[in-house]
């Protein structure tokens, strides 16, 4: 039965969106990204072009794993965010509850 | 590449085909398909996040009406779907590139094999060729025609992967609206803008084409410093061809040659020569970096130095040792106008922009703790002052020396005024009998100039007078009898002769002012001991 105190938010669904949310940041969450990658200097030919070529790619390498890692760490908090919400949404339902 | 047909493309002047080779040989696709895995995986574990991102959004926009939650999730969720699809884009264009590595090299395979078969059919080995003359001309002759048959056929496959990586560039090159965090170099150190090694295979590739050029110009330009080049190394020197341009600057080419390991050494200087000088004739030039590079390493107890010789600016008076006549003039007129521009310091301006750009690219090859002076002498002081005033403070420049100096050129008024080093690290040597040191060549200079004149005269303030430099004190180890270039003595020796009879002070002579006189005895080792960043070793005074 619906009392004055119920607030428009189901916090149980808001729950299941925050694991949600923490499933895809350990989805994306590879084992850390390198310090460096290990490739041979010349892997993508030895001219000038090839090397700006390993360049490129190493780099895009590197950032692509830096920004695996920080799409984990920005859904983790953003499930932190709900599941708080959450917390906060059913204690401040129990305080009305209590009369205060 | 380690193959009769490189050998004999040295032997005989041509483009060395192992030099494509190699670049074609070393690349590994296989290391190119793992990295290409490495972005699928991240791709693909971030298109899997997304999907939940979207399940938590469904959820979330049941649970909360609030719009800002929703917003940040939306917001999350469009940031893996790009980085997904970035992977994805990446992935692809790696394996697309990989994927013709296999073929080049298959390509290059079969010409090297189809050359070791010539070479055993026809009997080309072994070197040097049997006799009767006669054979030999044969055996040569066929030699070259296999040089240049395999330099034909790889030259174009390694031209095509060329081509294939540039075509990354819009895959992978870096895009700010891609959001993805910055990465410095290419993870494992700052990526190297100039690698002298790859320079220098570069330079002699073009160096062998000239030589083996129908153009009388191209050819006579390559042969002098192939001459050059070669009296260095047969000193048993390292020599790197680091710059070769047969054309600039202003027709009469320009070379920058190294006199030991730039990527190595633990001292670096770069020598500007000035006046008389030509990228043509740089033998005795690279004699004297060789004494500065062993003089530098035994101020520095040992460790390791390399001398660039910058010739590749439009050095005044060059023309007597010049190859390179512009086409279609008559050899007068270049020669007046290249003996007139030596009467101002209009000419290092843009040599001292050259000499700029050069020295950011030579910073980016060398070991980052190697220490980098820049030393000009005559004119070249007048280039190197104005690359300090070109160059900022992060440019890596840790001393100049300015040697028998006309001027410090357009700009600079004091040592402070550098931008590229602190005053304290400005160091100026002119011997007292030098008459291009001396007021005397602003007087001569001035008289055959046609354009307005720098503050402190054509050349600028001295910077052995009040200019607030550390004034090298060290004696001349020339002697006074010596004869000197018509064309110099008519600019400089002549007027101090006439200063000198009517008393103003004893006869200078041209001999003083030779770049051998500032790099050898006392003065050289107060060079040297600039160079290795020894500044107790280096006696100075407070000014001339």
């Amino acid at each position: 039965m619906a009392s004055g105190c119920d607030l428009e938010v189901d916090t149980e669904q808001l729950r299941v969106a925050a694991n949600l949310l923490q499933r895809a940041a350990g989805a994306v969450a590879v084992d850390g990204p390198p310090a460096s990658i290990e490739v041979a200097e010349h892997a993508a030919g030895g001219s000038p072009a090839g090397r700006e070529a390993l360049r490129m790619v190493t780099a895009r390498t590197l950032q692509l794993s830096l920004a695996s890692r920080s799409l984990a760490e920005s859904a983790s908090r953003l499930a932190e965010l709900l599941r708080r919400a959450a917390e906060d949404f059913d204690a401040a339902e129990e305080l009305c509850r209590a009369g205060g | 590449m380690d193959h009769p047909v490189s050998r004999w493309a040295h032997l005989y002047g041509l483009p060395d085909p192992g030099v494509p080779c190699q670049d074609v040989l070393d690349a590994s696709p296989a290391a190119l398909d793992h990295l290409a895995d490495s972005c699928e995986r991240v791709a693909d574990a971030v298109e899997t996040g997304y999907g939940l991102i979207r399940q938590a959004l469904a959820m979330l926009e049941q649970a909360w009406s609030a719009p800002a939650p929703a917003a940040a999730v939306t917001s999350a969720g469009m940031h893996f779907r790009r980085v997904a699809a970035i992977g994805q884009q990446a992935a692809h264009a790696i394996r697309t590139y990989a994927s013709g590595i296999w073929p080049a090299q298959s390509g290059v395979d079969g010409a090297l094999t189809s050359a070791d078969r010539t070479i055993v059919d026809q009997g080309l080995i072994p070197d040097p060729p049997p006799l009767p003359a006669v054979h030999y001309q044969a055996v040569v002759g066929l030699r070259i025609r296999l040089v240049e048959h395999l330099d034909a056929t790889v030259s174009p496959i390694s031209a095509r992967l060329d081509r294939a990586a540039l075509a990354l560039v819009p895959a992978l090159g870096p895009d700010p609206r891609d959001g993805l965090p910055p990465v410095a170099g290419n993870g494992f150190g700052p990526a190297p803008l100039y690698d002298a090694a790859d320079s220098d295979a570069r330079n002699r590739v073009r160096l062998a084409r000239d030589l083996a050029s129908s153009s009388p110009v191209r050819h006579a330009f390559a042969a002098s410093v192939q001459r050059a080049l070669q009296r260095a190394a047969d000193a048993g020197e390292v020599v790197q061809l680091l710059h070769y341009d047969p054309f600039h600057p202003a027709g009469q080419g320009g070379v920058a040659i190294a006199i030991g390991n730039v990527a190595t050494a633990d001292s670096v200087a770069v020598l500007v020569p000035g006046v008389g000088n030509s990228p043509s004739d740089a033998s005795d030039t690279l004699d004297l970096a060789s004494d500065l590079t062993h003089a530098t390493e035994r101020a520095a107890s040992g460790r390791s130095a390399a001398t660039v010789v910058f010739l590749d600016y439009d050095v005044p008076v060059s023309w007597p040792g010049d190859t390179v006549v512009p086409p279609g003039s008559s050899a007068i007129l270049p020669r007046l106008v290249d003996t007139a521009s030596a009467a101002n310091d209009l000419e290092s301006v843009a040599g001292g922009q050259r000499l700029a750009e050069f020295v950011q690219r030579l910073r980016s090859a060398m070991d980052p703790t190697a220490g980098l002076a820049l030393i000009g002498h005559s004119y070249g002081s007048t280039v190197v002052s104005r690359a300090a005033t070109v160059l900022g403070p992060d440019a890596g420049v840790d001393d100049i020396v300015l040697l028998g100096s006309p001027g410090a050129g357009i700009g600079p008024r004091t040592a402070a005024d550098y931008r590229a080093v602190p005053a304290d690290h400005v160091y100026a040597l002119g011997f007292p009998l030098d008459p291009v040191a001396s007021p005397g060549l602003d007087l001569a200079a001035g008289l055959i100039n046609v354009i307005p004149l720098a503050a402190g005269g054509p050349y600028g303030p001295d910077p052995n007078d009040g200019f607030g430099a550390q004034v090298i004190e060290a004696p001349s180890s020339a002697s006074v009898d010596r004869h000197s270039p018509w064309f110099l003595s008519l600019l400089t020796g002549g007027m101090s002769d006439v200063l000198a009879r009517s008393g103003a002070g004893p006869v200078a002579n041209l001999n003083q002012h030779e770049l051998a006189n500032y790099l050898s005895g006392a003065a050289l080792a107060a060079v040297a001991g600039v160079a290795a960043g020894k500044y107790a070793k280096v006696p100075v005074k407070s000014g001339r």
